[in-house]
């Protein structure tokens, strides 16, 4: 289980924005350090992280090396009304991650 | 051109050092070329904001945004972050959906040495745009050569 | 081939510093030829009174001169050679050239107007000439513009020299100091029209003058990054974690707060501690005194055995090896041959050890963050306290005054500036002033990385090398700092100087069957740049077997490099000139003897001739002759005091070493790290050799053939028998 940190500003109003932001637990080994040995450690990134509000996709990203270890990611969401908000990764070793929010709106 | 390109040169690529010792830079047509085809690339609508300088290039705070009404007719398709010296030269792609709302993205990249780094997004008319930001890797710059 | 012989200045500690005070009194009351920016008020950069003509040039109404300089100065003189390119196309008068540095935020604030301020890889001048000149010949041209305006005249019908600008067919007269404020407001000339002086023509370049920072080193006005001082200033010791990789547990605070003048006791990072006070000494005493509790980690099992065990393993292994030349069959040909000689080579870690111990002060407020430290790269201290901070560039600046030792340890590695930034964070508004101590300093390095080397060549009947296989097994800086800088997992950078292609590291030698491989084998060990970098250990790995070849050839080891060099004449050039100024031919005094290396690196070919003694255990360097052509010779006396201390240098990596015990580095200080002593430095002759076909660095090119030269005629004073695991303790040696 891969820990994360999901953070959201719901919209104040539905329709508008819901800024997301998650930060993940994750080396994102780039493979191209090297060990004592002077052997290449294997890459591991996550190279994909989905978005889906009330079982719709709405937000889709492909990562890769050039990601910082323990990638962060803030983006917006047009959230119409309250729903739930799930996150999804998944990395190069097959580890799957996930995460969870209830999106209230003020309104 | 750019500067770092013309510094490069006067490093000794030009009096022959081989270019397989460090990483080149790719010209800005080779790098998006797999992505735009042979369509055109306009600068606008997209704002790529990193600072110029940046520590060891690990972790590098970097935002993005495209001027969009994401409206069923007028959306942006896809965003994609690219680096011009990195080992794998595409950083990261976003795909927005029809519940996609403004496109403002932070997050942290690497940076494999001083470098432009391409905001490249895809309008739903089909349409390239593109913003560009030239970031100097102080720690990566002090070792000779690389 | 112009051939400049500088005779060594240093014929005794006393003539020196008769000549140094003489020459800074000669220059006529120029009291300090330096602006530092201490304090910022703003990111505009002072005019100091005069107008900026460019980002360059300020001329002053006195007709003096104020150049900016970029780089940073740090005992190589770049401070002063990067003025005289700029003043000798700007035709002013040296003696009125003062010259002024400024902060990375005011060289951001005009879009990096002045371009790169690292300064390492022997990359200051080299790098920078060209802009440079241009900048300072685009603001002759533009007061030559504003006296040819005043005049009504043509700009062809002027000359200018020493400032004073000249209109023959009238006879009238103007200097610099009076056209200042016009030619501020013309247009700059385009830059493609600017053409550059011949060397030929070179009034300033090429000669030596005096150097700016002399007087107020001699005198001790020159302030250090270590010498600042502000108001509510507090003091900072640290600890980092001894054994590399390791993490800070706990310290018990309470046993030392009590402590006269202890401020507070705070946790740095997750390996660091460190103390306040309100005096160093108070703050250094305390942290000594300080419980702490580490988690050494497993990297407490390495020792120097374990790590030679793994070098080992690497000089014959098939696994992480490339071969970056592989020419002809080398197999074949060393099996074949009528002769074989094979040695294995090692080389220890060293360290930096700059007389000025790494520090830094800091100052961090919400909205504000300032550090004052010496830094080989004044942008990458700024970016490293944007970072910590979080706070933008903007809000963040960063002063360095000039450094007391670089030597690659303070560029690309800004640790020191982190840990005060970290430290300052949790003390808003306060200046904290870390300063390490020299323990911390000698076991807190990013050292010279550590290798070893297997060198096998096969000799024919003719006693000419018909096959050289060679195989460095070594750590990588890359893999250390910057992985993703390794191309197709080939770290070609540790093979620095077997390069085959030319312009900056070129293997001089012509074999016709030629393997060179390196094999990365890592440790825990921090490494980095140090004065030469690669080009250190790898002279040393293939001048001193070349000796050993030569001998098992039967031939004379200048005859016998002289074979294999001869498609490489510029390497081959400087290999003469130290032979002829070294009287190779001639016969030595009994008991005198000696050796021999060249090797190429930064762009700039070097040789070297030592001539040492030995009696019993202690080995003499009496004389030491080092040629280098460097392309372009911007100040002659300069290059031979780089050189002079390049030797120092190289003496220190022959008798000392940073070895490993328990994962932790062993020697802390001066009495088991020996460097250079007075009376050990040989009589200094340079050869400044300058052939003015391309710019190659001064910096570092001639350490490289300090170390093997002694080598090999410590060799030759023992018979043939050569020194191969460094230091020379290894072998009951001892430098005298």
């Amino acid at each position: 289980m891969m820990h994360s940190r999901l953070q959201i500003i719901p919209a104040k109003l539905p329709n508008y924005m819901t800024t997301v932001r998650v930060l993940i637990r994750h080396p994102m080994e780039t493979g191209f350090r090297f060990d004592i040995n002077g052997s290449a450690v294997t890459k591991n990134v996550i190279h994909t992280l989905t978005a889906h509000f009330e079982g719709k996709q709405v937000f889709k990203a492909t990562l890769g090396s050039g990601i910082s270890a323990d990638p962060f990611l803030e983006f917006q969401v047009r959230t119409p009304q309250s729903g739930e908000l799930v996150l999804q990764w998944q990395d190069d070793a097959g580890q799957r991650g996930e995460a969870k929010v209830r999106v209230l709106l003020a309104n | 051109m750019n500067l770092r390109r013309r510094l490069l040169w006067a490093l000794g690529l030009g009096w022959g050092a081989t270019p397989a010792l460090f990483a080149q830079h790719v010209p800005q047509e080779q790098l998006l070329q797999p992505y735009v085809g042979v369509n055109a690339v306009q600068k606008g609508r997209v704002k790529l904001e990193i600072a110029r300088l940046a520590d060891n290039g690990f972790n590098v705070p970097l935002k993005v945004s495209v001027a969009s009404p994401m409206t069923a007719q007028d959306h942006v398709r896809r965003l994609l972050l690219l680096s011009d010296r990195n080992p794998r030269p595409l950083i990261a792609a976003f795909e927005f959906g029809p519940s996609a709302d403004q496109v403002l993205i932070s997050t942290r990249v690497r940076l494999g040495g001083s470098q432009t780094v391409y905001a490249l997004a895809q309008t739903s008319d089909s349409m390239w745009w593109l913003d560009t930001a030239e970031v100097e890797v102080t720690e990566s710059a002090c070792l000779d050569q690389t | 081939m112009t051939t400049t012989s500088m005779k060594n200045q240093n014929q005794g500690a006393l003539t020196r510093r008769q000549f140094v005070v003489s020459s800074a009194l000669a220059s006529g009351g120029l009291a300090l030829g330096f602006h530092f920016p201490a304090a910022a008020q703003s990111n505009e950069l002072s005019t100091l009174g005069g107008d900026e003509i460019n980002a360059w040039v300020v001329v002053r109404p006195d007709d003096s001169c104020v150049i900016r300089i970029a780089r940073a100065e740090m005992g190589q003189g770049t401070h002063t050679g990067l003025a005289q390119l700029v003043a000798e196309e700007l035709e002013c008068d040296w003696a009125k050239v003062s010259l002024q540095t400024f902060t990375p935020g005011q060289n951001l604030a005009r879009k990096r107007v002045w371009r790169n301020m690292s300064t390492g890889g022997s990359r200051g001048i080299r790098e920078s000439h060209e802009y440079v000149r241009q900048g300072g010949a685009a603001a002759r041209i533009m007061l030559l513009q504003a006296a040819a305006a005043e005049w009504k005249v043509s700009v062809n019908d002027l000359s200018v020299e020493k400032g004073v600008v000249t209109h023959a067919a009238s006879g009238k007269t103007t200097s610099y100091g009076k056209l200042a404020s016009q030619a501020s407001k013309l247009p700059a000339p385009d830059p493609k029209s600017i053409i550059l002086k011949h060397p030929r023509d070179w009034k300033i370049l090429g000669k030596s003058p005096r150097r700016l920072d002399t007087a107020p080193k001699v005198n001790g006005s020159l302030k250090y990054g270590i010498d600042t001082v502000l108001p509510g200033m507090q003091y900072a010791a640290i600890k980092a974690c001894p054994v590399f990789g390791g993490k800070l547990v706990s310290f018990d605070a309470s046993k030392i707060s009590s402590r006269r003048g202890v401020k507070a006791v705070v946790r740095v990072d997750d390996h660091s501690v460190a103390v306040l006070a309100d005096s160093f000494w108070r703050a250094k005493s305390a942290i000594e005194a300080l419980p702490i509790t580490w988690d050494f980690g497993a990297n407490a099992k390495e020792s120097s055995a374990t790590i030679a065990e793994r070098l080992r393993e690497g000089l014959t292994s098939t696994n992480n090896v490339f071969a970056d030349i592989d020419q002809g069959n080398v197999t074949e040909a060393i099996q074949g041959a009528a002769k074989k000689v094979e040695a294995v080579y090692g080389t220890q870690f060293v360290s930096h050890a700059c007389m000025e111990p790494m520090n830094c002060t800091a100052r961090v407020t919400s909205d504000r963050a300032e550090v004052w430290m010496p830094s080989q790269n004044a942008e990458a201290s700024l970016a490293a306290l944007s970072a910590v901070t979080g706070l933008p560039l903007e809000k963040c600046e960063a002063y360095n005054p000039p450094l007391g030792g670089g030597f690659g340890r303070r560029g690309g590695t800004q640790d020191y500036v982190r840990q005060a930034a970290l430290i300052a964070k949790q003390f808003p508004g306060t200046p904290i002033k870390l300063i390490w101590t020299r323990e911390e300093d000698m076991t807190q390095d990013y050292f010279r990385p550590i290798g070893q080397c297997r060198l096998v060549a096969g000799i024919d009947a003719k006693g000419e090398m018909v096959g050289l296989h060679l195989r460095v097994s070594g750590q990588s800086i890359n893999a250390y700092v910057s992985p993703h800088n390794i191309v197709d997992g080939k770290d070609r950078r540790q093979l620095q100087g077997y390069w085959k292609d030319p312009g900056e590291s070129q293997l001089g030698y012509t074999v016709a069957n030629l393997k060179v491989e390196y094999a990365m084998r890592n440790t825990h060990v921090p490494v980095g740049p140090w004065r030469g970098v690669n080009t250190n250990q790898n002279a040393i790995y293939l001048e001193c077997f070349i000796d050993e070849v030569a001998k098992a050839a039967g031939k004379d080891p200048l005859a016998f490099r002289r074979n294999l060099i001869k498609n490489h004449p510029k390497h081959l050039g400087v290999l003469d000139a130290v032979a002829d100024k070294g009287g190779w031919d001639k016969p030595l005094a009994p008991g005198m003897f000696r050796g021999i290396a060249q090797f190429m690196g930064y762009g700039s070919y070097t040789a070297a001739i030592a001539e040492v003694s030995i009696k019993g255990n202690d080995v003499k360097v009496h004389r030491l002759i080092l040629a280098t052509n460097c392309g372009h010779a911007v100040n002659p006396v300069q290059i031979a005091s780089q050189i002079e201390g390049s030797v120092a240098y190289g003496m220190d990596s022959l008798q000392s070493e940073s070895s490993v015990k328990d994962g932790r580095i062993v020697e802390k200080n001066f009495d088991t790290y020996p460097i250079a002593r007075m009376y050990q430095m040989p009589k200094i002759e340079s050869v400044i050799a300058p052939t003015y076909d391309f710019w190659g660095g001064v910096g570092e090119p001639t350490i490289c053939v300090v170390a093997p030269a002694i080598l090999n005629a410590i060799a030759n004073a023992r018979g043939g028998k050569p020194v191969r695991m460094l230091p020379l303790k290894n072998e009951g040696l001892r430098l005298v």
